[in-house]
């Protein structure tokens, strides 16, 4: 057996045995760590496929980005999860069962029969370096069009963030160093003319 | 050129007014009523000018044909024929009277009013003169909701009611017709290739029998609806005591014709062959509208109703003449409907008269109006007189050459071994006389008997009341007296008409 | 590639309209509250700006595709953009003024507005998956925003995350679906799909397979029953100007999608999206009208009112005939042209801290308010579909390219559905016309509104003149 396939099969298992752990654990933090050993695993695959870019997209986005701030959320907000899993084992067979017949129908109509390997040839290598590049090339040339409307997707994102989280508190004392520099005299110093003791009201 | 571009100013100045109207302040009430009577009068002089320039000779005339929505065929087509140029006069004409007697009756919301008004004038008119099936329906359709508020805003105490009712039978019937317009242009483009709504262009339209009875079915329904026949009449006591005034006059007196109107035009003339095949079946339907309506109109307390299910009974003769298929019952069925709006629209507007100073309508509450009231009583005497059909009066004209014609078909079908004709022929005569006893009945309790009213004293009719008095009765007696011109108008009409229901082959036997 | 700039021209509509959206996202920043105007203007400016882009190479019975077939300019897009362009205008005039009475009068509905104009722009446009399902996900991430706009009405926020959740779940479902059909012939440009298609060497089965995903997804951005159950969360939950705009020109962008995908990528499938959107018409139609009935409140029923209008936009489009695409544009745009009328009623009737939502509200409204009842009457008989309105029109024009179809029995339905809606549109004008007012109806609306609302009124009756044209252009967009 080529050390592939053995690194494959290795993988594969640590993978279906973190993401069956991601659902069934019941204290958030570990399942949420298991999900991490889950990408990390999935990436190695993208690795055997020499997929390295995605491997390292995976690692960064998720691994770095994504679960981090999961756990932050989930360690700062400390959400009491039991009722959500109410009912999970009563209601375990029927969804299994549902889940049961769904993959047979989908197997059934998008089985290797229709996709199979004799069907779609496997895509071509790239030829000349590496997929990182070839990946880069694309994006901009081909696809840029896709890819900057992505980016305006994103921009949307933030407004709508910013938009409908962003709000002007009143009654908040903040320093604003523009305008303590702008004051004048005239603002800040006010002359008061005291009159003069006169000696005649003395004299009434 | 120039006359057709009269008729298209015709047709759209009440859309105009309806728009003038809206945009004027609501406070200046003098200046609405003057701009509506105004508009209505100024129509009434155009299409008097026409009517007078109309060549009896000639079919279609004064045409306007503009391409509306080419890819469907639709073409915006009108023009004055033979059908309807006696109909587009009595809309005319009796516009300027409705606003007149509305006058005094309508104070709440004065501009909408006028504003609908014109805009059911304009729907009315559309109809009359549309040549093109699309054009027709869109008008037909287009008179429903001003008279939907019309009946509901200024009507009685009942008025949503009855206002729903009428909407939604008519609507009802609308929906048949239009299905079976679609079928009927879609047939028209399977066998000939043509996209054409235009009546010259279905009329000629060979369908098989069993397609034309379901399509007369259909377009019959609706005409039926309107006209109305008997089963379907229900909602018509219910909108002419209910509606205002106004409301029923221009019932009574338009809208009602525009369902034997649909059937002279089209229903009778698309589907010949069905027609033929039902002919006494209608007929029959007919002559049973004519007694049940008489019959109702004997016992009615409300002197509305009476005058609503007499145009019941009335409007049975505009369909055997029609039905008759004789030159001389169809040119009486067209004499008829233009009676009809007269003599009802003016007994309508009478019990209007009355109702604003008394504000009652029950036939108990009066008594010996013609010492009250004496030209008042003279007026009404005279209408009652018409609505039975005296001589000298339109009714008579119109009835009697529809019974005429009734009576030459059936002593034809006499001739063939069909004697079920002439039954319906004497028993619409039977009519004529329950007719005579409900308005005598009518006037009678109002205009004799002990002095009674729920309201005195009772002024005699005003300056205003007369003009519009004198004007129904003289067209009253005119189309009595003289009903040559009129007949002459419709004459090319009547005969195209009755050629094309009797297929080709019979005309050289007729007169 | 881009070898040859000048080939970016049929772009620069969509170009200029992202550069002005940047623009006023930085001049929000700097104008204060008092000169919001200025950010009003600019962005009905944007929208005439574009418009006028859009005309220059105004791609009626052409076609100019760029940047390697990923974005196309044909008549059918030229003529929705337009009308998306006027119909926003149009939200834009009616919205500012309820956004000032609700304290809601903020740059960024703006700008989401102009963002969700955009996606649409590109997702009529789209000749490739990848840009539809984009231009899709942009208009519809802008629009989730908006809805949540008003974060302090908890209404608002839960209608926004109904929306947001199945939203999310329809653009996964659609994505499926064009995944599967990227498996099955190797390609994502909408042209190369239908060759391959049309060979029919790909297993009927799993194509019949991506075919459900695909009319889901589109079902669910029309709001077809049964995929319906967010509109009227949404059109009650949602800030009246929002609702506006969603009930506007989002159908327009989505009769896009549908022709972008079914009658152009999915052309040789016709039979199979044919008899699926016809169960979606019929049921839509059915429970529309009935749902709509028992409605008290105006928004809602014009929710559901929506929901069967959507049902006759769909007997359009599944009669898979070039009359029917062009009846179901026509249905579409003026619809899109009435909704607006009828939202911009309530705007108009409502100022600060009311909302005249309830149809109880428009009680008596003719004997204080004759012309607004009035307008208010046009706009009713034309979703009503009376004639001489052109909401009759454009149902005619559906019901013919149905039955052309041999749509036979859906036309019954639709047509007995017809007269079912025809009362409760009916209701309103029986409330407005023959009810007594048991308030006062205060009309705080500035003359802009006014204007607009008098002319997009009247426009339900002065279309009828010129159905002949408009129906022309739908057929010339389909040539």
């Amino acid at each position: 057996m080529p050390i592939e396939t053995i690194l494959f099969f290795a993988l594969s298992t640590v993978l279906v045995i973190a993401a069956g752990a991601v659902v069934t654990l019941r204290n958030p933090v570990h399942a949420a760590m298991c999900l991490v050993l889950t990408f990390f695993t999935s990436s190695m695959l993208w690795v055997l496929l020499r997929a390295e870019f995605l491997a390292i997209a995976l690692v960064l986005v998720y691994v770095g980005a994504v679960m981090v701030l999961f756990l932050f959320v989930v360690m700062m907000l400390d959400i009491n999860t039991t009722p959500l899993r109410e009912g999970f084992a009563r209601y375990l067979p029927v969804g299994l069962l549902i889940a049961a017949i769904m993959a047979a129908q989908m197997i059934a109509v998008l089985g290797t029969q229709h996709f199979g390997f004799d069907r779609y040839a496997a895509p071509a290598a790239v030829v000349e370096g590496s997929n990182t590049e070839a990946l880069g090339r694309l994006l901009y040339t081909q696809y840029v069009y896709p890819f900057e409307i992505a980016a305006v997707i994103l921009l949307v994102a933030i407004v709508a963030a910013i938009a409908l989280t962003h709000r002007r508190r009143e009654g908040v004392k903040t320093q604003d160093p523009g305008k303590q520099t702008m004051v004048t005299k005239a603002e800040r110093l006010r002359v008061v003319k005291v009159g003069s003791e006169s000696k005649e009201g003395r004299g009434a | 050129m120039a006359d057709s571009a009269l008729l298209n100013l015709v047709l759209w100045l009440p859309f105009a007014g309806m728009l003038a109207l809206a945009l004027l302040p609501a406070a200046r009430a003098e200046l609405i009523r003057g701009l509506s009577l105004a508009l209505m009068a100024v129509q009434f002089a155009l299409v008097a000018w026409l009517v007078a320039r109309f060549d009896p000779a000639q079919g279609l005339q004064f045409a306007t044909d503009l391409p509306w929505i080419p890819d469907w065929g639709v073409h915006y087509r009108i023009g004055l024929d033979g059908y309807n140029v006696l109909l587009v006069a009595l809309t005319a004409f009796l516009g300027p009277l409705v606003v007149l007697g509305a006058q005094r009756a309508v104070t709440k919301d004065l501009k909408l009013f006028h504003a609908m008004i014109q805009g059911i004038q304009f729907a009315m008119l559309g109809t009359f003169l549309a040549q093109d099936l699309f054009v027709f329906y869109v008008f037909w359709e287009a008179m429903l909701i001003p008279m939907f508020l019309i009946i509901g805003i200024w009507g009685g105490e009942r008025r949503v009611y009855a206002t729903m009712k009428f909407v939604l039978y008519t609507a009802f019937g609308s929906i048949l017709m239009l299905a079976a317009l679609i079928y009927l242009v879609w047939t028209l483009n399977q066998t000939t290739g043509v996209r054409s709504f235009a009546f010259a262009d279905l009329i000629g339209l060979n369908l098989p029998l069993d397609a034309q009875l379901w399509l007369l079915a259909a377009f019959g329904l609706s005409f039926a609806i309107k006209v109305p026949m008997v089963p379907l009449h229900t909602w018509l006591p219910d909108a002419h005591v209910e509606a205002p005034t106004t409301g029923s006059v221009i019932l009574a007196g338009v809208l009602l014709k525009m369902g034997t109107y649909g059937f002279l035009k089209l229903g009778f003339p698309l589907f010949p062959e069905a027609t033929r095949e039902l002919a006494p079946w209608l007929m029959g339907l007919s002559v049973a509208g004519i007694l049940y309506g008489a019959c109702l109109a004997l016992v009615q307390d409300d002197i509305k109703k009476v005058i609503a299910y007499s145009s019941i009974s009335h409007l049975g003769y505009v369909m055997i003449g029609l039905l008759s298929f004789e030159l001389v019952g169809i040119q009486g069925a067209i004499v008829q409907m233009v009676s009809h709006g007269l003599v009802a629209g003016g007994l309508f507007l009478m019990v209007g008269m009355i109702y604003e100073r008394c504000h009652s309508r029950k036939i108990a509450d009066y008594g010996g109006l013609a010492k009250l009231m004496p030209l008042y009583s003279v007026a009404f005497l005279l209408l009652t007189l018409a609505s039975v059909g005296l001589p000298t009066t339109s009714g008579f004209t119109g009835e009697f050459m529809a019974l005429l014609g009734a009576f030459a078909a059936g002593w034809k079908a006499q001739a063939a071994g069909d004697s079920l004709m002439l039954v319906y022929a004497v028993l619409a005569v039977l009519g004529v006389v329950l007719g005579a006893l409900y308005m005598l009945r009518l006037a009678g309790a109002l205009l004799f008997g002990a002095e009674r009213a729920p309201h005195a004293p009772l002024n005699d009719l005003d300056g205003r009341e007369r003009a519009i008095l004198v004007a129904i009765l003289a067209a009253v007696f005119w189309l009595g007296l003289a009903p040559g011109p009129a007949l002459e108008l419709t004459e090319g009409a009547a005969r195209e008409y009755r050629a094309i229901v009797l297929g080709h082959a019979a005309t050289e036997g007729g007169q | 590639m881009i070898e040859n700039w000048s080939s970016l021209i049929p772009l620069l509509p969509e170009v200029f309209l992202l550069g002005m959206i940047c623009v006023i996202l930085i001049a929000g920043l700097y104008i204060d509250e008092k000169r919001r105007g200025i950010i009003h203007f600019l962005a009905i400016l944007t929208l005439a700006l574009t418009a006028v882009l859009t005309l220059r190479h105004f791609a009626v019975g052409q076609r100019y595709t760029a940047l390697g077939g990923m974005f196309v300019r044909d008549g059918v897009g030229d003529i929705l953009k337009l009308f998306v362009y006027l119909s926003t205008a149009i939200v834009f005039v009616y919205a500012k003024h309820w956004l000032r009475a609700n304290k809601l009068f903020s740059p960024e509905f703006y700008v989401l507005a102009l963002f969700a104009v955009l996606g649409m722009c590109i997702l009529i446009s789209g000749g490739n998956l990848l840009t539809i399902y984009l231009g899709l996900e942009l208009m519809a991430l802008s629009s989730y925003a908006m809805v949540a706009l008003n974060r302090d009405s908890p209404v608002a926020a839960e209608s926004a995350m109904k929306y947001f959740v199945l939203g999310a779940l329809a653009s996964g479902l659609l994505l499926y679906g064009m995944s599967i059909l990227y498996g099955l012939t190797g390609s994502l440009d909408i042209t190369l799909i239908a060759k391959a298609l049309e060979s029919g060497r790909q297993p009927e089965v799993a194509v019949a397979f991506a075919v459900v995903f695909v009319v889901v997804g589109i079902g669910f951005k029309f709001g077809a029953v049964p995929f319906h159950m967010w509109v009227p969360d949404v059109y009650h939950g949602a800030p009246t100007a929002v609702t506006l705009f969603l009930a506007s020109a989002p159908k327009l962008a989505a009769v896009g999608m549908a022709f972008r995908l079914l009658a152009e990528g999915l052309e040789p499938m016709v039979k199979d999206w044919a008899q699926m959107l016809g169960f979606l018409a019929m049921m839509s139609l059915v429970v529309g009208n009935l749902a709509a009935i028992a409605q008290t409140n105006l928004k809602r029923m014009l929710a559901y009112s929506t929901i069967s209008h959507v049902g006759f936009i769909l007997l359009g489009i599944l009669a898979g005939s070039e009359q029917g695409y062009a009846a179901a544009m026509f249905y579409a745009i003026t619809y899109a042209l009435m909704t607006t009328a009828a939202f911009g009623m309530i705007i108009a009737l409502s100022h600060s801290g009311f909302e005249a939502e309830r149809i109880e509200d428009f009680k008596g409204l003719n004997q204080r308010q004759p012309w607004l009842a009035f307008l208010m009457l046009l706009v009713m008989a034309s979703l009503g579909g009376f004639p001489p309105l052109v909401g009759f029109f454009s149902k005619l024009y559906v019901l013919q390219a149905a039955i052309n179809a041999g749509w036979l029995w859906l036309a019954i339905v639709a047509v007995v559905m017809a007269v079912v809606g025809a009362y409760y549109y009916l209701r309103v004008i029986k409330v407005m016309y023959f009810d007594e007012p048991d308030r006062e109806h205060q009309i705080q609306a500035p003359g802009d509104v006014r204007v607009v609302l008098a002319a997009n009124g009247l426009l339900q009756l002065f279309l009828t003149l010129f159905v002949g044209s408009l129906t022309a252009l739908c057929v010339a967009a389909w040539q």
